[in-house]
């Protein structure tokens, strides 16, 4: 960083001729949000990248210490807005390890069961703004109409939406809507038949790959150390997946597959992350096949009042990574200390190792193809 | 407490003899709780004990807190390996008057916003950190939000008073957490507290020694965390913590040489401590923009 933030280091590169800087957002529609990207510009070369966020913070950390822990879980739905419901799994994991609460088994899987939804929604939301940054318009008309289906679906169950306060300790907060299981089958199958198709107008169209295979390599030590996780990671080749490593709710008696891509470029991640649509429906029909259809939601709850001095620090893996919470408590009911490590903020930091070196023109193409959510990385 | 049982994740913490080759000659207490291992490190050997752990393979940063404990800042790093996936937190306790630390972002590269938000948002400075500036906040302002003397307006809360430092077993003069006896490692310092006096059954199965070790009236004695609220907590004797006789020195060597350059010789001397008091020169509390008039917050009663 001290290299690129000192211009007199710059003076060594070959064939340099005059550095020009550009602010890229934080009203740039490519930007997913407000991130503003200072972009060195050498001719068509980025010399550096330096990113300036926080425009939307609003210290959930700090007004979570003054609410009770149930109260925190609606804040955790607006730092992720696109997968609102998967953001309330790692506070609701965490709490459950803090007063050894046991989940229902049905529970569980319904909480599986959205959790894979969350990520469909997810990942249409990614792959029709990708593919409006990269100047093709129609498909993000189709993600759009097939994530309206799904969030019918949540709607339906949990009230809401986009923000639904679903999860809780224990389980989930109420029944599940009667029809939801049906609805989701429906919803599967018709999706899996426009899968292909929009594989093939999406990440196999040659146009695509050719604004994307061997654009914004990221080194798969150099993520590691970054903490960029996700389909991010897995499309640098690690195969490093939560779900897998250490599996929370219905995820041990699934069977998947961890989509890792070695290309370590704009279109591995992406392809990483198109093929987490076939792994997500699979992991949906199983969990409906083995979905218990009777037993309660909630188990019969202590009061939300860890010891004083306890800690705990869980992850789960939502569509974008690793979101981690971290707890201390004192013993009252509203957390001492709540701390969320969300994947998109450690993922921006690897921008300048990707970004460094590409076209000006493949800047858009790289920031679409790590999804970020700008949210999360503000707080 | 039957939560370990809940666990379903795959990983298991530290075994001792590990931690001891971790913790040799630095002032460390550690203890496993659920599939996590936790070392509470005095700060001048926080440096020196991130980078045993970095050689040892932990190579994933997966969090970086700082944290208002109401008797001083605490920085809580958690760690992963991505080969053995094991855990580790370190959590080293600075006082108020001098919230300074080593920075770690040149080992994880992951941490350097972490850090940041850290200095924003709590005030802690971390020492030779690339790029310590604000990060959420705008440049200009003046307080750290997250300190509980502010409420979440951001004024001053009248009836907030400082507890008092707990002072525990690794801030005290000569601390080692492992009695000469057990440790294997020659180069430890001699322990202040008679070998053998309390009886060492730790067990070898490290998640059941979560909550409660073997050990019956000294383990007891022991919270599981420093108590925030109020000020008597630790004390934690220093040999409680004590590996049993047979300490599997070959489960270092295992751990130790997996990765790539493994070797964790411990130092003849005790430790490279990065010198926090002496550092050049620490970087400016508050950046001063003489530009702008800025909403000050004033002292007011809190809410």
């Amino acid at each position: 960083m001290s290299a690129v933030l000192n211009p007199t280091a710059l003076e060594t590169v070959e064939g340099r001729t005059d550095e020009m800087l550009i602010n890229l957002g934080p009203q740039h529609p490519a930007t997913h949000g407000v991130l503003k990207v200072v972009l060195g510009v050498d001719g068509e070369r980025v010399t550096r990248a330096i990113p300036h966020i926080g425009f939307l913070h609003r210290n959930h950390e700090k007004l979570e210490e003054v609410r009770t822990y149930s109260m925190c879980i609606p804040y955790t739905d607006r730092m992720d807005y696109v997968s609102g419901m998967q953001n309330e799994l790692p506070l609701c994991l965490a709490v459950e390890d803090m007063l050894g609460i046991e989940v229902p088994e049905r529970s569980k899987y319904i909480r599986t069961i959205l959790f894979e939804l969350s990520r469909i929604a997810s990942h249409l939301v990614w792959i029709g703004t990708y593919m409006l940054d990269l100047g093709a318009i129609t498909p993000f008309l189709y993600a759009f109409r097939d994530r309206e289906m799904i969030l019918d679906i949540i709607e339906k169950t949990a009230g809401a939406r986009l923000l639904p306060n679903y999860f809780t300790f224990g389980g989930v907060r109420r029944d599940h809507h009667p029809a939801m299981l049906e609805d989701i089958l429906e919803f599967l199958k018709f999706f899996e038949t426009k899968l292909p198709e929009y594989e093939a107008l999406t990440i196999d169209a040659p146009v695509f790959q050719a604004r994307t295979v061997g654009v914004g390599v990221l080194d798969p030590q150099v993520a590691l150390n970054h903490g960029v996780t996700g389909p991010n990671l897995r499309g640098s080749g690690i195969p490093w997946d939560l779900r897998k490593d250490e599996p929370y709710d219905a995820y041990p008696f699934v069977d998947f597959e961890v989509c890792v891509e070695l290309g370590c470029d704009a279109y591995s991640r992406s392809r990483a992350r198109f093929r987490e649509f076939y792994e997500s429906i699979k992991i949906i029909r199983q969990a409906i096949a083995q979905y218990p259809k009777v037993g309660p939601t909630l188990p019969k709850l202590p009061r939300i009042k860890p010891t004083a001095g306890v800690e705990r620090y869980r992850a789960a893996e939502i569509s974008r990574g690793q979101l981690g919470v971290y707890l201390i408590s004192d013993g009252t009911e509203k957390p001492f200390r709540s701390k969320h490590r969300s994947p998109s903020f450690c993922t921006l930091q690897a921008l300048q190792d990707m970004f460094v070196g590409s076209k000006f023109s493949d800047a858009i193409a790289i920031l679409g193809s790590i999804d970020i959510v700008l949210g999360e990385v503000d707080r | 407490m039957t939560l370990a049982a809940q666990i379903t994740s795959k990983v298991v913490p530290l075994e001792s003899g590990a931690v001891q080759g971790f913790s040799s000659g630095l002032r460390v207490r550690s203890e496993n709780y659920l599939d996590e291992t936790t070392f509470f490190v005095h700060p001048e050997d926080y440096r020196a004990l991130c980078e045993r752990l970095y050689k040892a393979g932990f190579d994933f940063p997966r969090c970086l807190s700082g944290s208002d404990m109401e008797f001083g800042l605490r920085v809580t790093l958690h760690l992963q390996s991505l080969e053995t996936k094991t855990k580790a937190i370190i959590i080293t306790d600075l006082k108020y008057a001098a919230p300074r630390v080593a920075s770690v972002s040149d080992l994880w590269g992951g941490v350097e916003w972490h850090e940041r938000e850290a200095y924003d948002l709590v005030g802690i400075t971390f020492e030779n950190h690339p790029d310590l500036r604000r990060i959420l906040l705008e440049d200009d302002w003046t307080i750290h939000p997250l300190q509980r003397k502010y409420n979440t307006r951001g004024y001053l809360v009248s009836t907030w008073t400082e507890k008092t430092f707990p002072t525990p077993a690794v801030w005290e003069e000569g601390f080692v957490p492992f009695s000469a006896v057990a440790a294997p490692i020659a180069h430890a310092p001699k322990a202040v507290a008679p070998a053998g006096d309390t009886p060492a059954t730790s067990s070898t199965t490290p998640d059941s020694s979560a909550a409660a070790p073997a050990g019956e009236a000294p383990a007891k004695k022991q919270p599981k965390r420093w108590v925030p609220k109020d000020g008597s907590a630790p004390a934690a004797e220093t040999s409680s913590a004590a590996a049993p006789e047979s300490a599997p020195v070959a489960d270092v060597g295992a751990l130790l040489a997996a990765p790539a350059s493994a070797s964790i010789t411990p130092e003849p001397t005790p430790a490279p401590v990065a010198a926090v008091e002496t550092s050049s020169e620490p970087a400016s509390e508050e950046p001063k923009n003489p530009k702008i008039k800025r909403w000050v917050p004033k002292t007011k009663e809190g809410e």
